[in-house]
């Protein structure tokens, strides 16, 4: 520890902290422009001027590290007038366009200027122009003008992301920011260069002109998108989410950067397929008539079979207090023991291995079981990549497809389709193993803290992870699931089971006739259950399907009603994220047309039933846990084999499959920019084969009767002879494959192609 | 009963003799009273002179006004037509001249000079709606008949 | 890709400025001034074998590569001419001198006769003024040069290779930061 005072006041600090980091920790200000704590220090900006004794000249605390015994001073008349020197450089060709630019109202380089500069400008001379509203990227507008050239844009995305497509280009006065080779920049964390910009220079496009700081709402929110629960800022403005910021986290380490699946979609509470109005029967009702009626056809059907016909499933993307409400409604209003998380993967996590992202940034040891943190989780890619500058880690990727990649180097080890729990199974036997899998075992087992990111689509692959765990002993093993729901843990907390075992049950009895009524909380089996024949029977069989939520599962016809319910940035409650840490998120926008919260809706609903349901006070934090789920105790494991699996017939494609947020993310009209339409993978060498074009086209994938054609894309990481489906895809539903079987591949039929072709 | 008459007589010579005096009213609205050029009544938007709209739609006069009586929606330059002398402009521009005090802070905070205060007085109107002023009514400055 | 692709003499450069330089940044310097002297301009091909053999990014190259003016990405003539337009330089003739080789080139500052014969070019100062208006051809100093007298800048003799990639070879690969001697 180093002591050194700043201003006056005393503060020791760990050796190689930067000044201005140890004078934020006495409260004291410095302002920056090119420092941000996760790029490191660069002094471009030359604003965080500070005065140290001893030194003869003003020195930039961003880059200066303390020392012991160093006096500071970050005011005075000799910093001031080198604030103001660099202002007035600054500004020098700064257009002064505050009242037409976005960032007015929120901009450093206007604080600053309002604290720290003289007011005056000497430089008369005429202003060098520049380009303005220079698309960057899908979403990022570059006005060059504004630039004041601190290269935190270009230092995320080459050093923290790892993808360079922003670079200075020229010298002096004529240095501007702009793309590689002219071409948009294409990163899925590119939006966060608009957080990171001080001054209005990276704009985001769906929010150019929408808004001012002080005609908005502007709320701490969690992001909705995928598990892992970004914390963000959400602007409501005239009762619409009109913008998605990162929100830092300082006590949990995190810098509030976002990905642009997540940063981009919140207009999906606005999106036209949004159910906005209930209907019942297929035709629109009032709110309160559609809630009477299906109140009183459930009262007749408990009164008839008693609550034990009725079986609720939840999507798990409202909030833990929603949650809770529909449990209570469920068990007290309906009385029936049948309700479950709808999960689009058949593993069921042990809770106690549970780990956290604190475990994952301490981590020397990452294992990717099955998942691709860049397409499915993208913000954990790059908490692995932020765990990987701060100190080495290994990284394993174990899937039926390369699971590493060039940001993320690491070792793959590819299984055969649906294997991968088996080869797991292998690795832990520790009998015959070759060279590399060897490694891998060793690897597994030695790692001083081991966390595995599991998509969690093999049931088999749960026990063996307890069995890693076991393996292991003392040293720490954590797992964090990747898959969705949003907020499956969410409902843990709710006490609803997330068991897949608990949802097949439920669907297994609609399908062979032992219920009367089904209730889908912003559930849609039919796309997102593992086995979408089992989804589809069920449907069939059921009498009644009451939908409840925001965007209404096809086949509409099949639910005999739909009830709008208000969505994430809608309602003020909680949620949990991936490590089961309970995030609040608040309510920046109004529910449109006749949503409303679940809690509402089924004290309603329990009213028109007959049972008015008292909802008792509910506090998702528990006092033991702190702002995180509770989880039973570790239980020592056993050493668990592999497990069996059948030969898979030769000669036919293999069907893999895996989330991908580019494809699951809810319906919105911003992100359609960036829709990818080519989201089938196969290898390069098999798409020559095919004769498929480049970057890909129209496929054909057929099993027995069934054919889905959809768009395909090369890609290198797919083993050869395997099709890489995304779970979720409308256009070829991964959960009706049997994915045992395997497939036919044909080219698509070259008329449909290219009416379809991007 | 002279003394009387002696007051009513008096009283009648200070009306008589107030009858030479000017009058401090005026026969409106036959006849209209000056006011001062600062005079603050309601609000217009200026143009410049090529037409463009002097307004960008900045919102600080949103921010500024103490009655809240101001709303405005922003958006960029619709195609190739230019409203306003820059890429952005209002594209919905509203004072609602019954919460308006007249303070003429929004005046004060606009930074183009486009937001004005016509000594225009004559605000009565048949209903409460007629009192929101929209953009056209403000970029069409009443002129006093 | 494999390095193959690329000249047997870029890959020997490469190895041989790696080994003068013990980090990459700073050996992309010579090997650019190596490259152009070769070829006379910075071919797209030579900024992806830049990053590629040298193991850097191609953002990296083109943001070294846009901040120095002697390192041209456009195909340049044979013989270039910088005409200084520093103070000393304008004062004594040099937008005059500039003026009369446009017109008698038929070309514009910034461009290339269609023959490909002489690039045309105006520099920031070369802190020369003893030598206003002063002139660069193939980087070797001329001046004073009259605003009349262009015709000797398009005639005077120019050396093969550039005086520049002389000067790299001579002092290997640390002197290629300066420019070449004056007359």
């Amino acid at each position: 520890m180093i002591q050194l005072s700043i201003d006056g006041r005393e503060i020791s600090v760990p050796e190689g902290t930067m000044v201005v980091d140890a004078a934020a920790k006495l409260g004291i200000e410095i302002p920056v422009y090119c420092y941000h704590q996760a790029l490191g220090p660069l002094g471009a900006c030359r604003i965080c001027l500070v005065e140290i004794e001893k030194m003869p000249k003003l020195q930039t605390a961003c880059t200066t590290a303390v020392r012991e015994g160093m006096v500071v001073h970050t005011g005075g008349p000799a910093v001031e007038k080198g604030r103001q020197g660099i202002l007035e450089f600054l500004l020098i060709n700064h257009p002064l366009d505050c009242p037409v630019c976005d960032k007015g109202g929120e901009c450093f380089l206007q604080d600053y200027s309002f604290w720290y500069g003289s007011g005056k400008n000497r430089f008369e001379e005429s202003k060098i122009q520049r380009q303005k509203d220079y698309p960057v990227s899908d979403y990022i507008l570059l006005d060059q003008e504004r630039c004041v050239l601190c290269q935190r844009c270009i230092r995320f995305l080459g050093e923290y992301v790892g993808e360079e497509q922003l670079m200075l280009e020229g010298r002096g006065v004529h240095t501007v920011v702009s793309t590689v080779e002219g071409q948009p920049a294409h990163s899925p964390y590119a939006g966060n260069v608009i957080d990171l910009c001080p001054v209005g220079a990276l704009l985001s496009e769906p929010y150019h002109f929408k808004a001012r700081p002080w005609n908005i709402e502007r709320e701490e929110t969690v992001c909705s998108v995928c598990p892992v629960g970004c914390a963000s800022l959400v602007t409501g403005r005239d009762g619409h989410p009109v913008r998605l910021e990162g929100r830092p986290q300082p006590d949990l380490d995190d810098y509030g950067f976002l990905c642009d699946h997540g940063r981009f979609t919140y207009d999906f509470v606005n999106h036209p397929a949004r159910l906005e109005q209930a209907f019942l029967d297929g035709k629109p009702a009032s709110a309160s008539a559609a809630v009477a009626a299906v109140g009183e056809r459930l009262a007749r059907v408990v009164e008839k079979s008693g609550g034990g016909a009725v079986a609720v499933l939840t999507g798990a993307v409202h909030t833990v207090e929603e949650e809770w409400a529909l449990a209570q409604f469920a068990r007290e209003s309906i009385g029936t023991s049948r309700l479950a998380v709808l999960k689009p993967v058949a593993g069921d996590l042990p809770l106690p291995l549970l780990g956290t992202y604190a475990d994952l940034a301490a981590a020397t040891g990452v294992l990717l079981l099955g998942a691709d943190p860049y397409e499915a989780v993208p913000v954990m890619h790059l908490k692995l990549r932020a765990a990987r500058r701060a100190h080495p880690v290994a990284v394993w990727g174990l899937g039926d497809r390369v699971l590493t990649r060039s940001t993320l180097p690491g070792e793959d080890f590819v299984a055969e389709p649906g294997q991968v729990a088996a080869r797991l199974g292998v690795v832990l036997g520790g009998e015959a193993l070759d060279g590399r899998w060897a490694e891998l075992r060793r690897g597994l087992l030695e790692t001083e803290r081991l966390v595995v990111l599991w998509d969690g689509a093999d049931p088999a692959a749960a026990a063996l992870l307890a069995a890693l765990a076991g393996q292991r002993g003392e040293r720490p093993t954590a797992v964090l699931p990747t898959h969705g729901p949003r907020n499956w843990l969410g409902a843990v907390r709710a006490g609803i089971s997330a068991e897949h075992a608990a949802a097949a049950r439920i669907l297994e009895d609609a399908a062979e006739g032992r219920l009367e009524a089904l209730i889908l909380l912003a559930a849609d089996p039919l796309r997102d259950f593992p086995d979408g024949d089992l989804a589809a029977r069920a449907l069939e069989r059921v009498p009644a399907v009451y939908f409840a939520g925001w965007f209404a599962p096809e086949p509409r016809h099949a639910l005999s009603a739909m009830l709008p319910t208000a969505a994430w940035a809608e309602v003020t409650g909680t949620y949990a994220n991936m490590e089961g840490r309970l995030q609040v998120a608040h309510g920046a926008a109004a529910a449109p047309g006749q949503a409303r919260p679940v809690r509402s809706l089924v004290t309603a609903l329990a009213r028109a039933m007959g049972h008015p349901l008292r909802l008792p006070d509910f506090d998702p934090f528990q006092d033991q846990d702190g702002d995180r789920i509770a989880r039973p105790a570790k239980q020592p494991a056993e050493s668990a084999g592999a497990p069996a699996r059948p030969a898979l017939p030769p000669g036919e494609w293999r069907v893999l499959t895996g989330d991908m947020v580019a494809v699951s993310h809810p319906p919105s009209e911003i992100a359609e920019r960036t829709r990818e339409p080519l989201p089938l993978r196969l290898h390069p060498h098999d798409a020559d084969e095919l004769g498929l074009g480049a970057p890909g086209g129209l496929i054909e994938v057929a099993q027995g009767e069934r054919r889905f054609v959809a768009g395909a894309r090369r890609d290198a990481r797919i083993p050869a002879g395997r099709v890489f489906i995304p779970r979720g895809l409308a256009d070829v539903p991964a959960n009706r494959l049997d994915h045992g079987a395997g497939v036919k591949i044909a080219l698509a039929d070259p008329v449909r192609e290219e009416v379809a072709a991007p | 009963m002279l003394s009387g008459f002696k007051a009513i007589a008096n009283g009648l010579k200070t009306t008589l003799l107030m009858l030479k005096e000017p009058r401090d009213t005026i026969q409106y609205p036959e006849k209209r009273r000056e006011y001062s050029p600062r005079f603050r009544g309601k609000h217009m938007l200026a143009q410049d002179e090529d037409g463009h709209e002097l307004c960008v739609g900045c919102g600080l006069c949103e921010a500024v006004c103490p009655a809240h009586a101001i709303r405005v929606v922003a958006a960029g330059a619709p195609g190739s037509r230019p409203v306003s002398w820059t890429e952005r402009y209002a594209v919905d521009y509203e004072v609602d001249l019954i919460r308006c005090i007249f303070c003429g802070m929004c005046e004060e905070a606009c930074p183009t000079n486009a937001v004005r205060l016509t000594p225009f007085n004559e605000l009565a109107a048949y209903s409460r709606l007629d009192m929101v002023a929209d953009k056209e009514e403000l970029l069409a400055p009443p002129v006093r008949n | 890709m494999s390095n193959q692709q690329w000249p047997a003499e870029w890959r020997a450069w490469a190895e041989e400025v790696q080994a003068t330089f013990p980090n990459a940044t700073s050996s992309l310097m010579p090997f650019l001034h190596r490259v152009r002297s070769q070829q006379g301009w910075l071919t797209p091909e030579a900024l992806d074998a830049a990053a590629e053999l040298l193991g850097m990014t191609r953002q990296h190259v083109d943001s070294v590569v846009s901040f120095y003016t002697l390192f041209r990405t456009e195909p340049t003539g044979a013989r270039t001419i910088h005409v200084c337009r520093g103070l000393s330089c304008m004062m004594a003739g040099a937008d005059t001198l500039m003026e009369n080789l446009e017109h008698h080139l038929g070309i514009a500052e910034g461009q290339t006769t269609s023959d490909g014969a002489v690039t045309l070019l105006e520099a920031e100062c070369l802190a020369a003024c003893d030598l206003a208006p002063a002139c660069q051809v193939n980087l070797v100093y001329r001046g004073p040069v009259a605003p009349d007298a262009f015709r000797e800048l398009l005639e005077m003799p120019v050396e093969e290779p550039p005086a520049l990639a002389r000067r790299a070879e001579q002092s290997g690969a640390q002197g290629a930061k300066g420019v070449a001697d004056r007359e």
